[in-house]
């Protein structure tokens, strides 16, 4: 017999924090807001935990790939 | 033809004298006239630290060229970045319609105001911490033991919790305090 014991879930619910703050704007050029987006091994962080809404999520994915290419971000860890 | 507005960044190598990063920007500017568009904008970075090594050097000189033109404009002026060996990289991008290009311009340099004041304030206050510690470490042993740890995944995006350092800051010093 399988346990469908519902898991009890924690965590609060995270808001988007574009979506909150509506300063904060996603631009390719602005590498130090894409790095609070990043790991430190320059990987974007998911959606589950980052809390952003799938709209900006895309948004900074395509950002980040832009910087990414002009050497503002890193495609992996930086050497030191 | 219709005209759009673009903006490109371009690296050019931070070795190159000045003589031919003005030949480079000029030529740009060249380009950009002989098919009837307009430069808008030309912002000069400054060389900066890449993130990782182009063409073996370490640092780069960016400049970023906001422009109305047509799509002629633009292959013209990829195709003769691409031959011109300083330019290390370019990228360039279709702007927002909706949004007048002068206005996200100024909207890019507040930003970069509003990050220059946090680096300077952060700045301050590991300065002040630091002068704490080092009072604390001639008087009261340093308070040694373990502090803090493993926090989550190493992967895991670092959070700065400015709030809760300055709490810990206050209770620390009353038990170096007791300790005396």
């Amino acid at each position: 017999m399988a346990t469908n014991i519902p898991k009890k879930n924690f965590s609060r619910k995270k808001a988007c924090k574009f979506c909150t703050d509506k300063e904060m704007s996603i631009d390719y050029k602005d590498y130090k807001t894409l790095n609070l987006f990043l790991t430190e091994r320059s990987k974007i962080v998911p959606r589950r935990i980052s809390g952003n809404c799938a709209y900006h999520q895309r948004n900074l994915t395509t950002a980040v790939k832009r910087a990414r290419t002009l050497a503002l971000v890193g495609f992996v860890a930086s050497g030191d | 033809m219709e005209t759009r507005n673009y903006e490109t960044v371009f690296i050019v190598n931070p070795g190159a004298s000045d003589a031919k990063v003005a030949e480079v920007n000029t030529r740009n500017q060249q380009i950009i006239q002989s098919t009837k568009g307009k430069v808008l904008h030309l912002d000069d970075w400054g060389k900066k630290r890449m993130a990782y090594q182009i063409n073996k050097e370490l640092k780069g000189h960016y400049f970023c060229l906001t422009y109305e033109a047509d799509t002629r404009c633009v292959a013209e002026l990829e195709r003769n970045m691409r031959i011109n060996e300083d330019v290390f990289r370019f990228l360039t991008v279709k702007l927002d319609e909706k949004v007048d290009p002068m206005a996200a311009i100024e909207a890019y340099k507040r930003k970069l105001e509003a990050h220059a004041k946090r680096e300077k304030e952060r700045a301050e206050r590991d300065a002040e911490k630091n002068a704490e510690r080092a009072e604390r470490g001639m008087t009261g042993g340093g308070g040694g033991g373990f502090r803090g740890g493993f926090k989550g995944r190493h992967d895991a995006p670092a959070a700065p919790v400015p709030a809760l350092v300055a709490e810990d800051e206050v209770t620390e010093t009353d038990i170096a305090v007791e300790e005396e």
